[in-house]
C-alpha cells in the first residue's frame, strides 16, 4: 500500500516507521523546515517538506495513487482541510484524521472522512475504564457513521471464552473478529480458531454489542 | 437584516461597524475578548466571547435567526471548519468566508459556501489600476 501521512508529530513519525517496516510505501509530509531536516537522516526520501493542505503539494506527494491519506497534524481544522481536499481533488484514497476535540468528529464524518482517531476520547475511555477496573476493551477507530468501532480487547484469564472455538461462542451479528495477536504471531481467525489467555484480539463491533463483548472477554471471577 | 460576524480582527470589526451603521442587527463573536477593541464604534453591536468551532456557540449565535454569517477569523482552516459547521446546523443560512489562500479559495468556492479571497481581490484591483497591464 501507499500511505501519505501529513504531520510529523510523534504519532506521524511512529506510524511512518511501523508502516515502512511492514513493507509499505510511505511519504511523511510536514511544513516545519527544522523538523523535516532533522528527520531526513532517518527517513531519507520518505520525508517531504510542504503544506499538506495544499493540493499541489499533495499532487507532488502522489495523492493520486495513494491508498490512504492520514492527517495527523495537531490542528483539527487543518486535518479537516487536508482530508476534504484529498477527497475533492484526488482519485479516492481513504482518509483518516486525528481529531483532538471529540465535538469535531461530526463535521469530519459529514464531509466523508473514512475514519477519525480521537486521542482525547481514547484517553477518556482508558481512564474511565481504569477507574472501573478490569474492563478490557480499547477503542482504536470509530468507523464512518459512528455506529461501528474497531476495538482491541484482551482475553483475560478465567474468561468464559477461553479454549473455545470462535464458531461456538455465539457472537452477535455485528461483531467480526479481525485478527488475534498471540505472542509474536498474528492469527487471521477462522471458525475453528481457539482463544488463549492473553490473546490480543482486534474486532469490529457495533456499539450496541460493546458491553456484551466486554463481558465475554473479561475474567469471570469479577476482578 | 441580522448579521453575525465571526472574528473581530481588522476586517470583522470594520464590517460590524458598517452593518450597524446601516441599521442592521449585528452580533460579533470573538474568542479573544481583547480583540473587541478593534471595533471603534460599538453602538448597536452585540459582542459575544466564544469559540465558534464549538457547536454550542454557533447555536447561540444563530438563535436569533441570521440572514448572513461572515466568517473572518485570521486562520483559513478555522474559517473552513466554522463555515461548514454552520451549514451543517442550518444549510439555509448564507455564509461568506474569507480565505487568504488562493488555491483553497478556488476549491471551496465550488462547495456552496461563498468565498472572499483578499489576495485575488488585490490582484484584480491592481491590474485594473491605470497604467498597469
Amino acid at each position: 500500500m501507499y500511505i501519505i501521512i501529513v504531520g510529523a508529530s510523534k504519532a506521524g513519525i511512529n506510524l511512518a516507521k511501523t508502516l515502512l517496516s511492514g513493507g509499505h510505501e510511505v511519504t511523511l509530509i510536514d511544513q516545519d523546515k527544522m523538523k523535516v531536516s532533522s528527520l531526513s537522516e532517518t527517513f531519507g526520501d520518505v520525508i517531504m517538506l510542504g503544506n499538506g493542505a495544499n493540493a499541489s503539494v499533495m499532487k507532488v506527494a502522489g495523492a493520486n495513487r495513494a491508498d490512504v491519506v492520514a492527517a495527523l497534524t495537531g490542528d483539527d481544522a487543518t486535518n479537516l482541510v487536508i482530508c476534504q481536499l484529498t477527497k475533492l481533488m484526488f482519485k479516492s484514497p481513504r482518509t483518516i484524521a486525528r481529531v483532538s476535540d471529540p465535538a469535531n468528529e461530526e463535521i469530519f464524518q459529514s464531509i466523508g472522512v473514512d475514519a477519525t482517531i480521537n486521542s482525547t476520547r481514547m484517553l477518556n475511555y482508558l481512564i474511565e475504564e481504569q477507574v472501573k477496573a478490569g474492563d478490557v476493551i480499547v477503542p482504536l477507530f470509530q468507523l464512518k457513521g459512528g455506529n461501528v468501532e474497531l476495538v482491541q480487547v484482551e482475553v483475560q484469564k478465567e474468561s468464559g471464552i477461553l479454549d473455545k472455538k470462535i464458531k461456538d461462542l455465539g457472537l452477535p451479528e455485528g461483531v467480526i473478529i479481525v485478527s488475534i495477536y498471540r505472542g509474536d504471531e498474528t492469527i487471521i481467525p477462522k471458525g475453528e480458531t481457539i482463544f488463549k489467555q492473553g490473546d490480543e484480539v482486534i474486532a469490529i463491533v457495533k456499539k450496541e454489542h460493546l458491553e456484551k463483548i466486554q463481558h465475554m472477554f473479561k475474567s469471570t471471577n469479577g476482578q | 437584516m441580522r448579521v453575525v460576524v465571526v472574528g473581530s480582527g481588522r476586517l470583522g470589526s470594520r464590517l460590524a461597524s458598517i452593518f450597524a451603521k446601516k441599521g442592521d442587527s449585528v452580533l460579533v463573536i470573538e474568542q479573544n475578548e481583547s480583540k473587541f477593541m478593534y471595533i471603534e464604534e460599538k453602538q448597536g453591536i452585540e459582542m459575544l466571547v466564544g469559540d465558534c468551532t464549538d457547536e454550542k456557540v454557533i447555536r447561540q449565535a444563530i438563535k436569533k435567526p441570521a440572514d448572513l454569517v461572515i466568517v473572518v477569523t485570521g486562520n483559513d482552516h478555522t474559517n473552513i471548519m466554522i463555515s461548514q459547521k454552520i451549514k451543517l446546523i442550518d444549510k439555509t443560512i448564507r455564509v461568506i468566508m474569507r480565505l487568504f489562500d488562493v488555491n483553497l479559495a478556488a476549491v471551496y468556492a465550488d462547495l456552496g459556501i461563498e468565498v472572499l479571497c483578499p489576495t485575488s481581490l488585490a490582484i484584480d484591483e491592481l491590474l485594473r489600476l491605470p497604467g498597469i497591464s
